[in-house]
């Protein structure tokens, strides 16, 4: 069998699970509230605040030549319970790869091949891998499942390379599901958009650096449709994301299960 | 066990080597420097035509309020279109058109046990697929994945006609009745189970298979015929329900919906008699995924049950069961081609059915950033028990009556056949390995697997090495040994060592 090209299509993930409520965080009591005030408008900006649905183009380039691209369709449900996205990411193209999905829930991970109709069960970090190894570095919900601190202000270079007054923040993981142990995040002092995000392993590995650009009006705000993705490990090896076509649905919970992958329908 | 010893110890070397690779590919622990900057790309437009912003063209909405949140929450935005990207695209939407062509060459052995007539030296097919599904309205679809496919072999004169065949794996229509209830009619791949190499609670798969390129369950499960079915799929915030009804089909139904004809369909293999199902998902975990299931056929009922977790970030456990009331291995293959009483006896023939267990029990290992970097690398051991299968006592004995000519070698390859036709492992141990590596090199994947019996130490490995070719084309190469002692499971097998070549290109 052959398992889709993570990579691309775990970048799909991020759009999916954004941040939840952002006034929800946990660690509220625990950290300065101004760190994580602004880690929660960061949050709010870098994703939709409610169920949606949007189309993703992910392009892969090395040494500036673009090497690969993939269609996905990404779904994302906001539970309210706990403010948490499930996410299913629909692959459109390439034509060989299409109807293939990808189930995240939590530490759920589900990849589906409708030639086979076999379900296999991933583990987390397989969301992560692959040369854009990208899937979390914009899904992670930042505010729910990381303690926060506010480590300096600075000027850093953002998606456009222009540069801009911000806040930096150090993230520690407090979740057993989070992809990435420690983040570093720098957000805009004026605005409060996340402008570049620093992605560490357990080790303490640097594993990918992300600009955040393309603003544009989606939902109710003004949010990033431009991921630019550089590889940790080889920094030669970027992918952009580039996020289209939002939508707002309403997505039952359970198209978020195994056994409903052999039933899903392109929407 | 000199012979068994040697197979683990390839098959340790083989690892050891795999680590190595991996290793020295990732220049582990070579720490590369942060980028400050954000890459100077080329402009995204002008390099991809896929990354096209421009609103769709759609009735009832202005281009404007595209992404400027003018469709309110929870609403759906019935009138927008998703974006269509161009580049490579379906040339027979809303169907996928795959063409393929497989070589396949066999060494053979001579088995202690004669085997009466070696299989061909070598097979060519082409394959012609059509698969996808069409919505024929809002609520309405129809799935179809059907296959061509001609097939030329060693010591046989090709003809087009009889070396031909066209499958309807899978053509059946969906209706979305409510909300909440989807009505599914046709013939469906019904396909069950959590672990890679051997589901017990995939009811279907016995007399699925039409052809076996591969010995790994994953690709097999993409050739099988799917079953004439009747279900619904009810699902509510709480859990997903399947229920089905088997339609029975008998022997007697003609040529067409049989196998023998170039357009046989075989369900007389699939559908061979009626059947009740139902599967039952809980919703709710954000680990544990649990799935309980019920099966009836006419003297035959079982129930089941499949659970995984992630334990860690590189780490998921899994576990299937299925308990049915039914034949072993051995009476069954003694119902339809009957041993010598005698031999029966040894190798466990009851003649009636029983209440056997089966369980798949299992773990997949990502391995961590600190070994492989940011390579996709990943190793899946699974314990196999099949109660229907032969012990080890049993396994001597079948060895036993062969040498000694109590029983003629065609029921005794027949219990094995029908292990193959059950799609079960034919030992009631059996333990299986899965190594995968994605992205060796760009766009390059490679794989392992190897069956392994704990009973005698035999293993059959197969390893292969799949390339993209072209946007949307594959190219595959595969290579399997049968290793272990003359007595043993594998090694007695007549196939010694193969390769096959694939060639796939999706329009």
């Amino acid at each position: 069998m052959t398992l889709i090209n993570l990579t691309r299509v775990g970048l799909a993930l991020a759009l999916l699970a954004g941040v939840a409520g952002p006034l929800v965080a946990r660690n509220a009591k625990a950290t300065p509230l101004k760190a994580v005030e602004i880690l929660a408008k960061a949050d709010a900006i870098r994703n939709p605040q409610t169920s949606f649905v949007v189309d993703v183009a992910l392009i892969a380039y090395e040494n500036n030549q673009q090497t690969d691209s993939t269609l996905v369709t990404t779904h994302s449900r906001k539970e309210t319970e706990n403010g948490q996205f499930l996410s299913l990411v629909h692959i459109n193209q390439p034509v060989r790869d299409e109807g293939k999905l990808l189930l995240r829930n939590g530490n759920i991970l589900w990849f589906y091949d409708p030639a086979s109709k076999a379900s296999v069960r991933l583990s987390p970090r397989q969301r992560l891998l692959g040369n854009a190894s990208n899937g979390d570095v914009v899904t992670a919900n930042f505010a729910l499942d990381y303690a926060v601190e506010l480590a300096g202000e600075e000027e850093v270079v953002d998606g456009d390379r222009k540069s801009r007054p911000t806040y930096r923040l150090t993230l520690a993981s407090q979740s057993e599901i989070t992809p990435y142990h420690a983040i570093t995040l720098w957000v805009d002092r004026n605005n409060h958009r996340p402008l570049k995000g620093q992605f560490f392993a357990q080790s303490g590995r640097l594993l990918k650096v992300a600009w955040y650009r393309g603003w544009e009006p989606v939902l109710g705000e003004t949010r990033p449709t431009e991921v630019i993705i550089a590889d940790g490990f080889d920094p030669k090896k970027v992918t952009v994301m580039k996020m289209t076509n939002y939508r707002t649905q309403d997505l039952p919970p359970s198209w978020f299960s195994n056994s409903w992958l052999p039933h899903f329908r392109k929407q | 066990m000199p012979g068994s010893c040697n197979s683990l110890r390839r098959l340790a070397a083989a690892s050891v080597l795999g680590v190595a690779l991996i290793w020295s590919t990732q220049g582990v622990g070579a720490q590369t420097g942060a980028p400050d900057l954000p890459p100077d790309l080329p402009p995204l437009d002008a390099i991809s035509p896929a990354l096209r912003s421009d609103p769709p063209a759609v009735s009832g909405l202005a281009p404007g309020a595209i992404g400027t949140g003018a469709i309110g929450m929870g609403e759906r935005s019935e009138a927008r279109q998703p974006a269509q990207p161009t580049g490579s695209a379906r040339s027979l939407a809303p169907f996928q058109l795959q063409a393929g062509a497989i070589l396949s060459l066999n060494g053979h052995r001579d088995p202690q046990v004669p085997v009466g007539e070696q299989g061909p030296d070598w097979t060519q097919r082409f394959d012609l697929r059509m698969i996808g599904r069409y919505s024929v309205s809002e609520r309405v679809g129809l799935l179809a994945n059907l296959r061509l496919r001609t097939q030329a072999k060693d010591g046989e004169d090709y003809r087009f006609g009889s070396g031909s065949h066209v499958d309807l794996q899978e053509l059946a229509a969906d209706v979305k009745a409510t909300d909440w209830l989807t009505v599914e009619a046709g013939r469906i791949n019904v396909r069950n189970g959590v672990a890679t190499g051997f589901n017990p609670t995939d009811w279907f798969k016995a007399d699925s298979l039409v052809v076996a390129d591969s010995f790994d369950t994953a690709d097999r499960r993409e050739d099988r015929l799917g079953t004439a079915v009747l279900q619904g799929v009810w699902h509510n915030e709480d859990a997903v329900l399947v229920t089905g009804y088997r339609v029975p089909m008998a022997d007697s139904i003609g040529t067409w919906l049989s196998d023998r004809s170039v357009f046989g369909q075989g369900f007389n293999r699939t559908n061979r008699q009626s059947a009740l199902y139902a599967k039952l998902t809980p919703l709710g975990s954000q680990n544990l995924s649990t799935t309980v299931n019920a099966f009836y056929e006419p003297g035959q009922p079982g129930v089941g049950a499949e659970v995984s977790g992630a334990v860690s970030e590189t780490l998921v456990l899994f576990a299937e069961w299925f308990a049915q009331h039914r034949r072993s291995l051995v009476d069954e293959s003694h119902r339809l081609v009957p041993l010598p009483p005698s031999v029966a006896d040894r190798l466990g023939a009851t003649g009636r059915r029983r209440l056997l267990h089966q369980v798949s029990v299992g773990a997949n290992w990502s391995l961590p950033v600190g070994i492989v970097g940011n390579k996709d690398v990943s190793l899946t051991a699974e314990y196999h028990f099949n109660q229907s299968g032969l012990s080890k006592s049993a396994m001597d004995a079948w060895f036993d009556a062969g040498l000694s000519g109590a029983a003629r070698p065609g029921p005794l390859w027949a219990v094995r056949g029908t292990a193959s036709r059950l799609q079960e492992p034919l030992s009631r141990h059996e333990l299986f390995f899965r190594f995968a590596y994605k992205e060796v090199v760009t766009d390059v994947d490679l794989g392992a697997i190897a069956f392994v019996s704990p009973q005698d130490g035999s293993a059959l490995v197969q390893a292969d090495v799949d390339a993209k070719v072209l946007i949307d084309g594959r190219l595959k190469f595969t290579a399997f040994t049968a290793t272990g002692r003359d007595r043993s499971v594998y090694g007695s097998l007549p196939s010694d060592y193969g390769c096959r070549v694939s060639l796939s290109y999706t329009f």
